[in-house]
Formats: C-alpha cells, sequence, structure tokens
C-alpha cells in the first residue's frame, strides 16, 4: 500500500505551514486597515485549510494553533499581548483555532479514507492478475499433463489392441506434451526469477551473430518446417548484453514466430545498426498480430487467442519484455504493411572495445 | 574398453524412477549399468568398481554432487557426464571447473543423453570421434595435426596461429563443451582469462572460414554462458 512519504517529508510540512502562517499575517497586516476583525480570521481560516489539504494531522493543527496565536498578539487589541480586550475576540479567535483543527481533523480521515480505497483497489488488481494467473496456470499445464496421463494410460492397458503405428503415436504426444510443460515451468521460473528482485546482468561483449546463431539452434525443430532467412551485415558492431538471457529472447521470438504463423511462412532475421542503435527485426508473413493488441502483447499471460488451439503459457513475450527492459533496450511488435508480424528489438549502441589483431 | 565388453556405467542419482529410466535406456544401447544413490556410495564405486563412465545428478541427500566430481577427480580420470535439473548456467560452469566432463540438463532426450555418452566412453578410452594423434574428421572438416593443414568442403584453410590452437583445443575435446575459461588459456595463455571477447571475435572469425553459414554452424556450436561444442560423430 502506498502511504505518502510523511515522515521523510514532515519537516518540510512544518516548514511549509509555519511559512504559510507568517504570509498570511504579513498579508493580514497589510489589509487590516481595510478589514474587520473577523475578516482576518476567515483568512488565517482559509490558511489553515489549505495546510490541513497538504500536510498531515499534526502539521495543520499547528498551524491552526499558530494562526490563533499570530492573529491574538498581532492583530486582536492589545496588540502585540497575548491578553483579549473583548470576549467576542477571544471568540472569534477561539472559532479560528476549533474551526481549523477541525477542518484538519478531517481532511485527514478523508485522505485516509482515499489511501484505503486506492489500497483497495491495486489489491483488487493483484487479485485479479492472480486469478488471470492461477486460471492460466492450471490451464496450460493441466492439458498437456492430462494429455500426458491419458496417453500413458491407454498404452498401459489396452497395448495389445493398438497398433503398432498407434502406440508411436501415442508415445510422440508423451514426449511433445511433456516437452511443452517442461518450457512452460521454465519460462515460469524465470518470470518469477525477473520479478523477485534485482537481476545481476552478466553484460559481456557479443556478436550478434553468435547470439543469434545460438537461438536459431534452439529452435531448429520449431522452425524446421518454416522458410528461414538472415541478413547480418557483416560490420555489425558487438552489444554488450548478459548473452544467456538475450539468446531466451531471441528463443521466445523465433518460437512465437513459428508458433503462430503455418508451416511454410517465412521467418526473417534482420539486423541494422546507425550510431544511436543495432535493431534486430523478426518478421513473418503469417497472419499477423491482433490490431489494437501489439501492447497488450507483452503483458503476462496475454495470448492473441485466449483458448486456442496453440499451446503455451503466454509468458513468452512477458519475458522478452521484462528483459529487454533490463537492458535498456525496446522491444516493439506491429504489424508490416505487406502482411505478417514484425518484432522489433532496438539495442543502444555503445562503442565496443578495442580487440587488437593478434599479437604472439 | 575392449570390443565386445559392455562399457559399465555408474549412475549416480537419488530419485528411484529416474534411476530405472537411465537403467533401461543405457541397458538397452549395449551398456551395464552399477547404480548409486548417495556421495558416499558414488565415491566408494568409483573407487572399488572402476566403470568407464559415470553419469552424476548434482543434488544428492547426503552431499553437493559437485563434491563428489572434486573427491573423484582427486585419482581418477574416469569421464563424468552431469545431469542436472539446474538450468542455470553458473551450476554447469562450477560442474564443469569441478572437473566435469559434460552435461545434460533435465529434462533430455535418450538421444541426446547417449550421444554425450558415446563421447564421453570414446573420450575415457582416450579414443576421440573421428580423431587419431594426427588427424580430426568430421563431415567435410578435416584436419591433419601433423601438418597443421585444415581442409573444409575440400578447400584449404588458413588459420592464425591463435584460431588453430583454439581448434586443436577444441578437437582434443571434440563432442564435449569446452568452457570459455579453457579455450582463453589455450589461445592466450592466462593473459586475457577476464576478457571473453576476444575468444569470441576468435570463434567468429574461425566460423566465418569454417561454416557454409556462420550463423547456422554446423562444426563450432555455441553454448551461451558456458562455451563452445565441436561437432563430432
Amino acid at each position: 500500500m502506498p502511504t505518502p512519504a510523511y515522515s521523510l517529508a514532515s519537516w518540510r510540512a512544518y516548514g511549509g505551514a509555519i511559512l504559510i502562517v507568517a504570509l498570511t499575517t504579513a498579508l493580514n497586516a497589510a489589509l487590516s486597515r481595510w478589514l474587520s476583525l473577523t475578516d482576518l480570521a476567515m483568512i488565517y481560516l482559509l490558511s489553515v485549510v489549505i495546510i490541513a489539504a497538504y500536510c498531515p494531522l499534526a502539521t495543520s493543527g499547528v498551524g491552526a494553533m499558530l494562526s490563533f496565536a499570530a492573529f491574538d498578539f498581532v492583530f486582536v487589541p492589545p496588540v502585540y499581548t497575548w491578553r483579549f480586550d473583548k470576549d467576542e475576540h477571544f471568540m472569534t479567535a477561539l472559532v479560528l483555532l476549533a474551526v481549523g483543527v477541525f477542518t484538519s481533523v478531517l481532511a485527514a480521515r478523508m485522505r485516509k479514507t482515499m489511501a484505503a480505497a486506492t489500497a483497495a483497489a491495486v489489491l483488487a488488481s493483484d487479485e485479479k492478475l492472480r486469478n488471470s494467473l492461477l486460471a492460466s496456470l492450471s490451464h496450460d499445464l493441466r492439458t498437456p499433463l492430462s494429455i500426458i496421463a491419458g496417453s500413458a494410460s491407454t498404452l498401459r492397458e489396452n497395448r495389445a489392441r493398438l497398433t503398432a503405428d498407434e502406440q508411436d503415436q501415442l508415445l510422440a504426444v508423451i514426449f511433445e506434451q511433456s516437452r511443452t510443460m517442461s518450457r512452460d515451468v521454465s519460462d515460469l521460473l524465470e518470470m518469477t526469477r525477473l520479478h523477485a528482485g534485482p537481476v545481476r546482468l552478466n553484460r559481456q561483449w557479443y556478436p550478434l551473430e553468435e547470439l543469434i546463431g545460438a537461438a536459431l539452434a534452439r529452435c531448429k525443430l520449431q522452425l524446421a518446417g518454416h522458410r528461414l532467412s538472415i541478413d547480418i551485415p557483416s560490420d555489425t558492431p558487438m552489444v554488450e548484453v548478459d548473452g544467456v538471457l538475450l539468446e531466451k529472447l531471441l528463443v521466445n521470438l523465433l518460437e512465437n514466430a513459428a508458433k503462430y504463423t503455418p508451416p511454410g511462412s517465412q521467418v526473417h532475421i534482420s539486423v541494422t545498426h546507425s550510431s544511436r542503435a543495432i535493431d534486430v527485426s523478426i518478421e513473418d508473413d503469417g497472419p499477423g498480430l491482433p490490431v489494437g493488441l501489439e501492447l497488450q502483447l507483452f503483458e503476462k499471460f496475454a495470448r492473441a487467442q485466449t483458448e486456442g488451439p496453440v499451446p503455451g503459457s503466454g509468458l513468452g513475450l512477458s519475458i522478452c519484455r521484462a528483459i529487454a527492459q533490463l537492458h535498456d533496450m525496446t522491444l516493439t511488435a506491429g504489424n508490416r504493411p505487406e502482411r505478417g508480424a514484425r518484432f522489433q528489438l532496438s539495442i543502444p549502441y555503445r562503442a565496443p572495445p578495442k580487440a587488437d589483431a593478434e599479437t604472439e | 574398453m575392449a570390443s565386445g565388453v559392455k562399457p559399465a556405467v555408474l549412475i549416480v542419482e537419488d530419485e528411484p524412477q529416474m534411476r530405472n529410466l537411465l537403467r533401461l535406456t543405457l541397458e538397452s544401447n549395449g551398456m551395464r549399468c552399477l547404480e548409486a544413490m548417495t556421495a558416499r556410495e558414488a565415491i566408494s564405486k568409483i573407487r572399488n568398481q572402476l566403470p568407464d563412465l559415470v553419469i552424476a545428478d548434482l543434488g544428492l541427500p547426503d552431499s553437493d554432487g559437485l563434491n563428489v566430481i572434486r573427491a573423484v577427480r582427486a585419482n581418477s580420470a574416469v569421464p563424468i557426464i552431469v545431469l542436472s535439473a539446474r538450468s542455470q548456467e553458473s551450476d554447469k560452469i562450477d560442474a564443469l571447473d569441478a572437473g566435469a566432463d559434460d552435461y545434460v540438463t533435465k529434462p533430455f532426450s535418450a538421444g541426446e543423453l547417449l550421444a554425450r555418452l558415446r563421447v564421453g566412453l570414446r573420450h575415457g578410452s582416450h579414443r576421440t570421434a573421428g580423431a587419431t594423434d594426427e588427424a580430426f574428421a568430421v563431415g567435410d572438416l578435416n584436419v591433419d595435426l601433423l601438418r597443421r593443414q585444415i581442409t573444409v568442403r575440400a578447400n584449404a584453410v588458413h588459420l592464425t596461429p591463435i584460431e588453430y590452437r583454439l581448434m586443436v583445443c577444441l578437437i582434443g575435446k571434440a563432442g564435449q563443451v569446452v568452457t570459455h575459461n579453457e579455450l582463453l588459456k589455450a589461445g592466450w595463455g592466462t593473459a586475457k582469462l577476464d576478457q571473453q571477447h576476444y575468444l569470441r571475435i576468435f570463434m567468429a572469425a574461425l566460423r566465418r572460414k569454417i561454416e557454409r553459414d556462420p550463423t547456422q554452424p554446423e562444426y563450432l556450436l555455441t553454448e551461451t554462458g558456458i562455451g563452445y561444442r565441436l561437432w563430432s560423430e
């Protein structure tokens, strides 16, 4: 729950309150020739209300007392004494004090209610996220799990009645689904790790070619049915990144491209660079992203089709975004004017270290 | 291991079902299995039964698997392949630094595991895949280690001295992962141990000379965060 930083700023609050009372006193002194004592008290009251609106209870209480004291000392005859000549002047001052304190209490109570309302809203959205997380998790882990359990029990109980081909199919399903599940679990662990606290980046200088190559090697199976083209200019500068995390980011983008485009689709990886940034684009000629969902895609568990036939926890892209943010990179998603989706990672340029030619 | 004799593999794993699965996989592929459930048992069986290879899980009930590797390495060169559920790169590097020869991350496929085992067994018997003391060959890559000549797809390739030293280091452990530090030592001695980018630049240069497409290498494979692996078999 966000508690306002009053404790830190309390001396500033008191300073501000004193300043406001002093300014009010100066203003009243200038106006006192034309205004009655009650009018002056009203102006003090206004300043107390202002203090109460912005400061905690104790500060506005002090502001009310100070106003009461200044009013009495400077304006109530006999001036420059603490005494009151007339009871009605004393009453005016007392009302000023009472209203000031009452306003302060009211303002504090209102603030508390508002804070509670905000906290409740935050909790509700946490709760919503947690629920969608649980719903998504139970769906995404249970589905492969029930397929695995089902296939295994069918094999176990009906083996005699199944052809060798059918048995092979069931075994392949068990293997595939357990891989999917394993990936979902590691995605989940990765996400938890990235959000658990400060992540220590192991930044090293890498040729992008190596990281892209390593990512491609890890998605070889998924991309086997796709046409792949790669364009990395040989003068591409090295990038200083956490290689393991950047590879993970690229793998997730490539897996996504493989998953959401039909077999035979083109996947194009290209790198361009300027004096400010090195841009890696992954484009495909598939159906593209749903218009208007380009930003939402990076949210936890967001998926283009919520209960569609394509497996996956929808964590992949939010992991990508988390990794990009850790590196101060920007990751954007959009549709190509022709057809298909386009993801672009922009890595800020930093001058690579010199690596001198071979010295023996 | 003499031909015709089944190689003996010690499985160090405390989870009974995983041990069972490993035994089934290995025995159906012509290997003989020994089993150990604890670090103590593993160390004693390695001493007394002299397996040809050890598959070791890192999380054991009585001690960290790393301690097993260190204890064994003190007086044995038996190939050790780490089987780890941990996916953090630093854990793998720790195991390799402690003396493990390679690792397989759980969950693994049988094919992946058997390929690593075959490489490990060959190294254990000092017969690197496709390598003798004089030559190394895999795919279209041929290295004549006596004349220091390399050909790929029947074309001669000229390597600089450092590139050649890196290549020889990778050939020495063909099929197994070689850590950044091992390669930096092989290429530059201890001068550049903290400068991995030197290694990456030289590996990129090697790839341009050897690979058909450096972004999809066949021979010089990257194990990001750990090192490189030269394809073998």
